[in-house]
């Protein structure tokens, strides 16, 4: 009598003991219709194998589970979410920032009255060198004071050619010179 | 060595030693050389971030199998359901051209048609067979993996061949 499929099939796969699998190896010698059914499994198991062995990899599995890891890392990080700020608290930074700007603006004695303003338009010193005599001195005085060419308001000198009086720089800068040698 | 370097080498081992086989088995369920890979991948990397509170050595392979399995499951689902519109309107149009077009194929014991009709069998079964013949596992290994009996696993190994010899032949087989 035939054994049952179920165990010709786990005879197939070599899974019974040892005493079973040797009856049925003896009744496979006479029975046509088990040996076919093996013979069938069998074209099965070729037919698994030939698509497992057309399966190549290509060898690049490890560095590409590396870059999946990676890809996996960086999902992790948390992207980056909008804040929810109270109303009240977003209105008060607005109003600072306000503030500050308009400042930024405004003239800075305004902003700070206590503070002086350093005036940039000062004549740069010029040096008039006079060399006059004590005799020279006397003469001029004397001069300025008979009001010889002196008209009262102006205070424009007419001196005498022979006056021995040098000026250096230009007139503008002698000009300021003398502003800034006033007492 | 640190113990992280240590359990870093030791999945580049299991790595090593065991995409093939896993690809195999995936590549058995959803007979897709790309989806297979991906879902590799993704099995692996599960294991990867988890792999302190794994096991290691042979039920590092089982827990990959499952998790490979059930993403190869899902996976299939899907493309099930989104080839279902374009399946009924090919299984019309052979119908159409060749009456008995679809038995023709699968009557044909070729290397080819057996892929073809392992993807028909019904997946509970289907899975049994393709961890024996794709991975040649012992039927303790794929009862441990599938958390059923060996008992089992004989019988379901079995009804698998069952329904491939009728995809393939057209033929029944008296079960006792
Ligand atoms: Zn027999």
């Amino acid at each position: 009598m035939c054994p049952d499929l179920i165990t010709l099939s786990a005879y197939f796969d070599r899974e019974l003991t040892e005493n079973s699998f040797k009856e049925v190896e003896s009744h496979l010698k006479g029975c046509s219709f088990c040996t076919n059914f093996l013979s069938r499994l069998e074209i099965h198991r070729t037919g698994f194998h030939a698509d497992a062995s057309a399966l190549c990899l290509d060898g690049g599995e490890l560095s590409k589970f590396r870059r999946c890891v990676n890809r996996a890392r960086l999902r992790r990080i948390p992207s980056v979410r909008f804040v929810a700020v109270p109303l009240p608290l977003a209105a008060a930074v607005l109003a600072v920032l306000l503030v500050l700007t308009v400042l930024n603006f405004m003239p800075i004695e305004r902003r700070f009255p206590q503070s002086a303003r350093l005036q940039r338009n000062i004549y740069p010193t010029t040096v008039v060198s006079l060399s006059l005599t004590p005799n020279d001195v006397e003469n001029l005085i004397h001069l300025m004071e008979g009001r010889q060419g002196f008209d009262g308001h102006a205070t424009t000198y007419v001196l005498p050619a022979e006056l021995p009086v040098a000026w250096l720089g230009n007139p503008q800068v002698q000009n300021a010179a003398v502003h800034e040698n006033k007492p | 060595m640190s113990s992280s370097a240590e359990s870093e080498a030791e999945f580049i081992e299991l790595f090593n030693g065991f995409y093939a086989k896993l690809y195999r088995i995936v590549w058995g369920i959803c007979g897709q050389g790309e989806a297979a890979e991906e879902i590799c991948q993704e099995a692996f990397l599960r294991y990867y971030e988890r792999r302190d509170r794994l096991p290691g050595g042979d039920e590092a392979c089982y827990w990959l199998i499952r998790v490979a399995k059930n993403l190869a499951l899902n996976y299939e689902k899907r493309r099930r359901r989104e080839n279902e519109v374009y399946r009924q309107y090919s299984l019309q149009a052979s119908k159409t051209v060749r009456n008995d077009g679809e038995h023709e194929v699968l009557a044909d014991e070729s290397l080819k048609a057996v892929q073809k009709a392992l993807s028909m069998v019904p997946y509970k079964l289907r899975i049994v067979l393709i961890l024996k013949e794709y991975a040649d596992y012992p039927y303790s290994a794929i009862a441990k993996i599938l958390h059923i009996t060996e008992n089992n696993v004989k019988i379901r190994v079995f009804r698998a061949r069952q329904h491939l010899i009728k995809l393939l032949s057209g033929e029944e087989l008296y079960v006792p």
